[in-house]
């Protein structure tokens, strides 16, 4: 009886440190993995810019597959260092190497809606602040064509996972024509947690050549 | 268990003791290199997408 006991908490205390490693490993450990994927990342998209006859028409309409990289996002009100190279998809293998475009939202800078997703917390906390930005907060997409500069127009808003109206091309108003070009940046608020998203919508003020002044990092 | 795996190992206590860390490190490696890394991206931890 007491042998059986005992190996009753041996396998609790057991299954309590495996649980512990696994928060180490969520707190710390898709850090590294999402840090290391961005390095990967930033230089997949440097060496595309770089290559002769790719062009911003072939981002606004070629095919985006899922996981590659194609634009970057900084935000400076969130830091001046902070920046993350944004791939195509936001299923949970997209989103843990960084923040992702909606599939079948618009691309960067189209009339419509540019809708990204990222995670609040793991893979490096990309989207940790976002829910903190103010109307006039800047945002910069970089893309092979330029810098796109949007300006949030409003303060967040909360909606249920399953509010896919934010997603619509005039966001908010699904069936209605969208006028301007618009950005979404989704989250999860609380932290950890699937029970609703955060939603922060800006709108495209500017364009601007890649590697200008008022653009550059 | 412990004592369990404990009368398997060869050795002395000294070695056994050696051969018991060992042992945990394995298992720590496979779970933080292999098991976590899928557990993560299979749990809905932290869900942000919409739809």
């Amino acid at each position: 009886m007491r042998s059986f006991l005992r190996g009753i908490g041996e396998i609790l205390v057991t299954c309590g440190a495996v649980v512990a490693l696994f928060m180490a490993y969520l707190f710390w450990g898709t850090g590294l993995r999402a840090g290391d994927a961005q390095q990967r990342l930033a230089s997949e998209l440097g060496s595309q810019w770089a290559a002769p006859g790719l062009s911003q028409a072939g981002l606004d309409s070629g095919r985006l597959v899922p996981g590659r990289p194609l634009a970057f996002i900084r935000i400076p009100a969130l830091g001046r260092s902070w920046r993350f190279a944004i791939v195509e998809g936001t299923a949970f293998a997209q989103l843990a190497v960084g923040p992702g475009h909606v599939t079948g939202t618009q691309r960067p800078g189209q009339v419509g809606n540019f809708a990204v997703a990222g995670h609040r917390v793991t893979a490096g906390n990309p989207f940790w602040s976002v829910p903190s930005l103010q109307p006039g907060d800047k945002v910069f997409i970089d893309t092979i064509g330029g810098t796109f500069e949007y300006q949030v127009t409003a303060r967040p808003v909360w909606v249920w996972p399953g509010d896919t109206a934010v997603l619509a091309p005039a966001p908010g108003f699904p069936g209605q024509q969208p006028r301007r070009a618009w950005i979404t940046l989704i989250t999860d608020d609380p932290a950890w947690s699937g029970t609703s998203r955060v939603v922060v919508t800006g709108v495209l003020i500017k364009r601007l050549p890649r590697g200008s002044a008022e653009g550059a990092e | 268990m412990y004592r369990w795996i404990w009368q398997r190992l060869p050795g002395g206590p000294g070695t056994r003791t050696v051969e018991l860390t060992l042992v945990l490190l394995a298992v720590a490696a496979l779970l933080w290199l292999v098991v976590f890394p899928w557990a993560s991206l299979n749990l809905p931890v932290d869900q942000a997408g919409i739809g």
